[in-house]
């Protein structure tokens, strides 16, 4: 399996404008169409998008007379959406005055593949039409008694936002919101993925290589904010935009929006201190959030190190998530 | 409500205050009556429109500060295809003082309820296309002292004038807490209403035509204010819905949220717990400004 | 011990141990049996199921709703302490004097801009207010048994409060401290409003400036210490610490001179002769008789007798040099004096006592 390094094409040299604000209005709601999937199981857990998944319970389809073909187009896609972020080394502030001179904690980074783009409302679909609400095995058992408040405007299992279990087609391709951090745990479990860590992350964002320069990126794209390149408050544009937009974002490997549009869910729980040294807690347990949102009225809070944190069970129309995945060796 | 153009040209023949007509001297700073900065009229009179006093009220501790800096800080980022400009430095300070503490993650400090310690914001705004100029003086008052008011008319007459002066009124109500079951809001938002509706002295018949614009801040704790705030106030603020039913004609109700995630941590000595917006997203703070700016407009 | 002390001594000046000065309101010839019941209340924020913030969070039932919100309205909010204790005293519309004692207390509920404000308030009769000589001061330290730490969560209906009239002791103050009260003394005499600005607001300062003031003053003023100024507490006479410009920017138009302490020795003060007394004795740490003296005026003392009677005061220092040939004839201008007030009339009376007692001193002895 290849592994794509560096992922540029020639749009990311071009800085997109900035966008009027485009309002959905919930009363012409356009419920995306069912999909049809195969009968097949394998080819099923394809056009699911299950590529980890597959890689990960090959031998449960070894009798299948196009396992090879499968595995092989999986690992293809896996090399296509998920690029390679390189080992590195994090700095990660303590407290949430974090300041210069702040307390700071150093983590290194092994290689990992972070997906290029965040979840979208079609890939998630494919997930509840899977089944991934009423499958148990997905959700820790304490999350079971919740399971029945994971519903959407029309009281279907779903995301927050949608209705009678569909997103809205015109919003395919933006991020899946109305989330919370089961949710998205969920559906890595269902995909054979899981959720980065701050640290993986900041390290993404960061591009923190142990080179002699150690330049470190207040953003993906370089030290300055601009904001052409990441939907955030001042950007105007309201809402959500397609994950495929604003690529002159990017980070040098092709991981866009990593700033802006939503914010995404981490693995790790939010630990920050208070300036007098007391722990930062919520309501319930936090779970940091990373990179701001169409929302973020501060730019500084829309950085690579601005560290955040939500409650799990936390619904927002503004967080989504991305996946990660420990890298593979090739068969051969 | 508003005064005419003649209110102002006599209060600066007379260094009249804007907000209570009370005379002052040529020198204050503060009006000796009502304490609303004598500035206002200084800067009044060299405007070709007639300032429309706009009250953002609400109890103790539900965000007016917040929520008017910021809104005036989008305005003057041009938020909303809104053209804003602020007339004396002094209406700079209330924005400032929020937005430099969220950044920090600080709530800003509690509003004394002493009037000398108010900001107030003076503003000029329109649609960028082809809106008209109005000019807008916004105060941020102390809760305690709205709720004195209430309680005891005249406890401080700066409320009743501004009350009295003002074009339109923001109400902002703690959605979360009337959310979680606390009546409080409620009884609240009914007093506060009984006394605009008592101190307007309209007969029974007629309904109050002051635009209220209700906000439902910290809405992020429930969303459903942003959906379908009209029935969030019937099932949760019943009473209020009510009487806003019975005696005001024009009302609309909205959502609106700060504050993304609110964390917690305990001070050094332990005894006391401090609330930490962790970040911010904005939803839902001009939109209530919009509509009363159209309503009055 | 010289002999203007030993004739101190014997009219009956008392003295203290440690430079402290003592004394007795003015009526309490007698220990009281009985205290006198005055009413409280409590102004502080706290987060209850009735609300959040500052407001009277308990009241004894004899205060009115008026009056609980004219207090309302003169109580200090966040961050409205200048010093680590404030107090102020103010008569309200019924008449009463309510004398409030402000305290830091912890952090505000919601952990916004700082310490909590906790007033303490107690409400007088005129009447009882006289038997604490119309010192707001000597109050606050009758009510001090009741007060060990910021009640923040005190039943809603107070019990009335029996303070005793207490003796007293009041610290000396520096020079700089007393031309500020002294300036401070004269404007509230003349009726005009005044923000005292002093580095270190205390309840000290205020105190020797009622003192200085004649009853028949004191007991109608508005006074504070140790709150920042707000033209919403229209203070006669506020001792502060603050900036001078910022001072000066929210006193504009409001009637209110401003003293600044480097100021004050130049200031004009009046009446002048009185207060020269005062700093005199003050120079010449004769603090046991000043105080002796401030103890005697009593509410017929006007502020034009005050002249009259530091000349006096003159005059009795000078009875112990006069030349005994001089005695009856003085003694005789001051037998017949008619006198304004009981203070002169004290005076006049401690005069002849010691001029009597040196005219019998330095008469010859009998023949054998």
């Amino acid at each position: 399996m290849r592994l794509s390094l560096f992922k540029r094409t020639k749009a990311e040299a071009v800085i997109e404008p900035v966008r009027r604000p485009r309002m959905h209005s919930a009363d012409d709601y356009q419920p995306a169409p069912p999909t049809r999937f195969d009968e097949d199981t394998l080819k099923r857990q394809f056009q699911y998008g299950r590529y980890a998944y597959i890689l990960d319970n090959r031998k449960q389809w070894s009798r299948h007379f196009e396992i090879d073909a499968v595995c092989s187009a999986a690992e293809k896609a896996i090399d296509e959406q998920f690029p390679l972020v390189p080992d590195g080394y994090v700095s990660l502030p303590q407290t949430i005055q974090d300041d210069p001179g702040c307390p700071e904690k150093d983590f290194q980074t092994a290689p990992f593949l972070l997906a290029r783009h965040t979840v979208t409302n079609a890939e998630f679909q494919n997930f509840v039409d899977g089944g991934g609400y009423e499958n148990l095995d997905l959700w820790p058992q304490e999350v079971w008694p919740q399971l029945m408040d994971f519903r959407d405007l029309t009281d279907q299992p779903g995301p927050r936002f949608w209705r009678h279990g569909r997103h809205d087609l015109r919003l395919a391709d933006h991020p899946v919101v109305g989330v919370c951090w089961h949710e998205a745990t969920a559906y890595c479990r269902w995909a054979g993925l899981r959720l980065p860590t701050e640290v993986e992350w900041q390290m993404a964002a960061t591009w923190r290589l142990r080179t002699f320069s150690q330049m470190l990126r207040r953003y993906p794209w370089g030290d300055a904010f601009d904001v052409r390149r990441c939907n955030v408050w001042a950007s105007g544009t309201g809402g959500t935009v397609p994950v495929w937009e604003y690529s002159c974002g990017a980070a040098p490997n092709g991981v866009m929006q990593l700033i802006g549009n939503v914010w995404e869910w981490m693995a790790s729980d939010f630990d920050a201190t208070h300036e007098a040294g007391q722990p930062v807690v919520g309501d319930m347990l936090l779970k940091g959030v990373r990179g701001g949102a169409f929302d973020t009225y501060f730019a500084a809070q829309a950085t690579s190190v601005f560290r955040t944190g939500l409650a799990t069970m936390t619904r927002a129309h503004n967080v989504g998530f991305r996946c990660a995945l420990d890298p593979r060796l090739s068969p051969e | 409500m508003s005064g005419d153009r003649g209110d102002t040209a006599t209060a600066l023949a007379e260094d009249r205050c804007l907000i209570c007509g009370a005379a002052n001297l040529f020198d204050a700073v503060q009006c000796c009556d009502c304490l609303a900065p004598m500035a206002l009229v200084h800067d009044a009179i060299a405007q070709e429109r007639d300032p429309h006093v706009v009250s953002v009220i609400g109890d103790s501790n539900v965000g007016k500060t917040v929520y008017l800096g910021f809104l005036l800080d989008m305005l003057s980022r041009r938020a909303g295809d809104f053209e804003a400009i602020p007339k004396g430095s002094y209406s700079v300070d209330l924005q400032q003082n929020v937005i430099t503490n969220m950044a920090r993650r600080i709530f800003p400090p509690k509003t004394p309820m002493e009037p000398n310690q108010w900001y107030w914001a003076y503003y000029q705004v329109r649609r960028r296309e082809g809106g008209k100029w109005i000019d807008l003086v916004m105060p941020d008052v102390a809760g305690e002292s709205l709720a004195a008011e209430v309680a005891m008319p005249k406890t401080f007459k700066v409320i009743r004038s501004l009350l009295g002066r003002s074009a339109g009124l923001m109400l902002v109500v703690d959605a979360a807490l009337a959310a979680n079951g606390s009546q409080a809001p409620d009884f609240f938002a009914l007093k506060m209403l009984s006394y605009i509706d008592s101190m307007q002295r309209t007969s029974r018949n007629r309904k109050i035509d002051t635009p209220i614009a209700v906000v439902l801040c910290k809405s992020d704790y429930c969303p459903e204010c942003f959906d379908r705030p009209q029935q969030f106030v019937e099932a949760n603020l019943n009473r209020m819905w009510n009487l806003c039913e019975s005696r005001f004609s024009c009302v609309e109700f909205f959502g609106a949220t700060v504050v993304g995630s609110l964390g917690y941590a305990t001070n050094e000595a332990q005894d006391a717990v401090i609330p930490i917006p962790l970040h911010t997203a904005l939803r839902g703070v001009l939109d209530p400004f919009v509509w009363i700016t159209e309503q009055i407009g | 011990m010289n002999n203007a002390v030993a004739s101190a001594v014997a009219a009956g000046y008392s003295t203290g141990d440690n430079g402290a000065v003592a004394f007795s309101p003015a009526v309490a010839a007698q220990p009281q049996t009985r205290g006198t019941l005055v009413d409280q209340a409590v102004f502080t924020s706290i987060r209850s199921p009735m609300g959040c913030g500052y407001r009277i969070i308990a009241a004894s039932p004899g205060i009115t709703a008026v009056e609980k919100s004219e207090i309302t309205r003169w109580s200090p909010s966040q961050r409205s302490l200048c010093a680590l204790e404030g107090l102020a005293s103010y008569r309200l519309s019924t008449n009463r004097q309510v004398i409030a004692c402000s305290r830091p207390a912890g952090l505000e509920p919601t952990a916004r801009g700082g310490d909590r404000v906790h007033t303490h308030v107690v409400v007088l009769d005129p009447e009882d207010y006289a038997e604490f000589d119309w010192n707001p001061i000597a109050v606050v330290r009758a009510t001090e048994p009741f007060q060990q730490a910021p009640n923040l969560a005190p039943r809603q209906d107070l019990p009335a409060l029996e303070l005793q009239p207490a003796p007293q002791e009041v610290a000396p103050i520096g020079e700089a401290e007393l031309d500020l009260t002294c300036a401070a003394s004269s404007a509230a005499m003349a009726g005009q409003s005044t923000i005292a600005l002093c580095s270190a607001p205390s309840l000290n300062l205020l105190e020797w400036m009622l003192l200085i003031t004649p009853p028949y003053v004191r007991r109608r003023l508005a006074v504070s210490t140790g709150l920042n100024y707000s033209p919403i507490r229209p203070m006669q006479v506020a001792f502060v610490t603050a900036d001078v410009t910022q001072l000066r920017r929210a006193a504009a138009g409001h009637a209110v001179q401003i003293l600044e302490p480097a100021a004050c020795r130049l200031e004009a003060v009046h009446p002048d002769e009185w207060f020269s007394l005062v700093r005199r004795w003050a120079r010449q740490n004769r603090w046991n008789d000043l105080v002796e003296l401030l103890r005697r005026l009593k509410p017929d003392v006007h502020p034009e007798h005050l002249d009259a009677l530091a000349s006096l005061c003159e005059e009795l220092d000078f009875v112990q040099a006069i030349d005994p040939i001089h005695l009856p004839t003085v003694i005789q201008k001051y037998q017949d004096r008619p006198t304004a007030n009981t203070a002169e009339a004290w005076l006049v009376q401690r005069f002849l006592a010691l001029a009597e007692q040196r005219k019998g001193v330095s008469a010859p002895p009998a023949a054998p």
